[in-house]
C-alpha cells in the first residue's frame, strides 16, 4: 500500500488530504470528508493528476539530492562560488517550474563523469549546464570566438562539439572518447583558455 | 495532391526549447544547446518537430504570439524559462549541405496543429555532433523568452 497526499489542482488553498492506494491505484481507505470532496469533483482524474504531480515532484527532489550529494563528496576541492553555481543550476534544471514533458531527470552516472573531469582539471571555469534527451549532463563554455560543448556519457565517456571562428574561418570539431583523454583532446586543440582558468 | 510542402529558404521555423536545452550566461539564455537538435530514438522520432513562423500573418511579434499560443495548447505545461528558437529554413539546408546531408524542411500540418512542420533527413543515429553544432550556431537566428509572447503569462 502506498500512502499518498493529494490536493485539488485548481484550489491550492485546499489542505492536502491523506489516503491510501494499492498497487493497482485503487483507493481503499479514505476519510468521509475526502469521499465527499471527490464525489463533488472529477475525482478519478484529480487523483491521477495529483498522484502524477506528487510522483514528479518526488523524482525531481530525489534527483537533485543525488547530484548534490555527489558534489558534496568533493566539495572540499571546489571553490565556494563554483559549488554554489552548480547547485543553482541543478535547482533550475530540475525545478518544478521549469521541468516540462520534453525534459529528463539527470543521469547520476553521467554527472559523476563531469565531476571526474573536474577532479582531473580542477581549474575549470563554471560551465553552463544543459541536459540531453538521454538524461546526460552537457557542459558549455562560450567566448567571443569559441563554443565548446561536452556531453558526459555513461561509463566515463564523453562527446564534444566545438566551433571556432579564427580570422573569419570557421573550424568545427567533434570527438568522442574516454574522460581520461578529454583534457588531452582539449589542450591539443588549444581550447584550454575557454574552459580553464589560468 | 500532396498536402505537405517544402518551405522556401527565406522562411523560418520555430522550435520550443525548455530550460534543459538552453545555454545560460549571467542569468540570460544566450544560445541553444547543439544536443537539443538530436532525434529522440526512444520515442521513435524520425524528424525534428517545429512550427512554420510565416504560416501566421502579421508582424513578427504577432506571428511569435500565435506560435507560443499554439505550443501552449499542445503541451501540458510550459516552463518559466522556456524559449522559442527561430531557425532559418535556408540556413538549415545549408548546414546539411556542409555535412553532405540533404535536409528537408516541410510544412506538415495536422488537424489541431496548422503550422506544424518538420526538419527531415537528420541522421537517425545522432552521430554527427558537428551538424548539431552547425544548426545551433548558423541556423538559429533568434531566441525569445516564450512567456513574453503568451497572452496569459506563466
Amino acid at each position: 500500500m502506498t500512502q499518498f497526499f493529494y490536493q485539488s489542482k485548481n484550489d491550492k488553498k485546499e489542505s492536502a488530504k491523506v489516503g491510501t492506494m494499492d498497487f493497482f491505484g485503487t483507493i481503499s481507505s479514505v476519510s468521509n470528508e475526502t469521499k465527499k470532496y471527490y464525489q463533488e469533483n472529477d475525482w478519478t482524474s484529480a487523483i491521477q493528476n495529483s498522484f502524477q504531480e506528487w510522483f514528479d515532484e518526488q523524482s525531481l527532489f530525489n534527483n537533485k539530492g543525488e547530484l548534490k550529494i555527489l558534489i558534496s563528496k568533493i566539495a572540499m576541492h571546489m571553490k565556494e562560488d563554483f559549488r554554489k553555481d552548480l547547485f543553482v543550476q541543478i535547482d533550475e534544471l530540475l525545478s518544478e517550474e521549469n521541468f516540462t514533458e520534453d525534459d529528463n531527470l539527470i543521469s547520476v552516472d553521467s554527472f559523476a563523469g563531469f565531476l571526474m573531469f573536474f577532479g582531473l582539471v580542477p581549474k575549470i571555469k563554471t560551465p553552463s549546464l544543459t541536459v540531453t534527451h538521454e538524461g546526460n549532463i552537457a557542459t558549455s563554455w562560450l567566448d567571443e570566438t569559441v563554443r565548446l560543448h561536452v556531453e558526459f556519457l555513461p561509463n566515463r565517456l564523453f562527446r564534444t562539439a566545438v566551433s571556432r571562428r579564427d580570422l573569419g574561418e570557421k573550424e568545427l570539431l567533434g570527438h568522442q572518447g574516454s574522460i581520461k583523454s578529454l583534457e588531452t583532446f582539449l589542450v591539443r586543440n588549444q581550447l584550454h583558455k575557454v574552459y580553464a582558468n589560468e | 495532391m500532396n498536402r505537405y510542402k517544402d518551405l522556401a529558404d527565406e522562411n523560418n521555423i520555430v522550435r520550443h526549447c525548455s530550460r534543459q536545452k538552453l545555454i545560460f550566461k549571467d542569468g540570460q539564455a544566450v544560445a541553444v544547446s547543439p544536443f537539443s537538435f538530436r532525434l529522440r530514438p526512444h520515442i521513435g522520432e524520425t524528424y525534428l518537430s517545429c512550427d512554420w513562423l510565416e504560416y501566421f500573418e502579421g508582424e513578427k511579434n504577432d506571428q511569435l504570439k500565435e506560435v507560443a499560443s499554439s505550443l501552449k495548447n499542445r503541451f501540458s505545461k510550459i516552463g518559466e524559462q522556456d524559449h522559442l528558437a527561430v531557425i532559418n529554413v535556408g540556413k538549415t539546408r545549408e548546414c546539411g549541405t556542409q555535412r553532405t546531408i540533404k535536409l528537408k524542411v516541410m510544412h506538415t500540418p495536422k488537424t489541431e496543429k496548422k503550422s506544424y512542420s518538420g526538419v527531415y533527413g537528420m541522421p537517425r543515429e545522432n552521430s554527427d555532433s558537428i551538424l548539431l553544432e552547425l544548426l545551433a550556431t548558423e541556423a538559429v537566428v533568434d531566441l525569445f523568452k516564450m512567456d513574453e509572447y503568451l497572452t496569459n503569462p506563466i
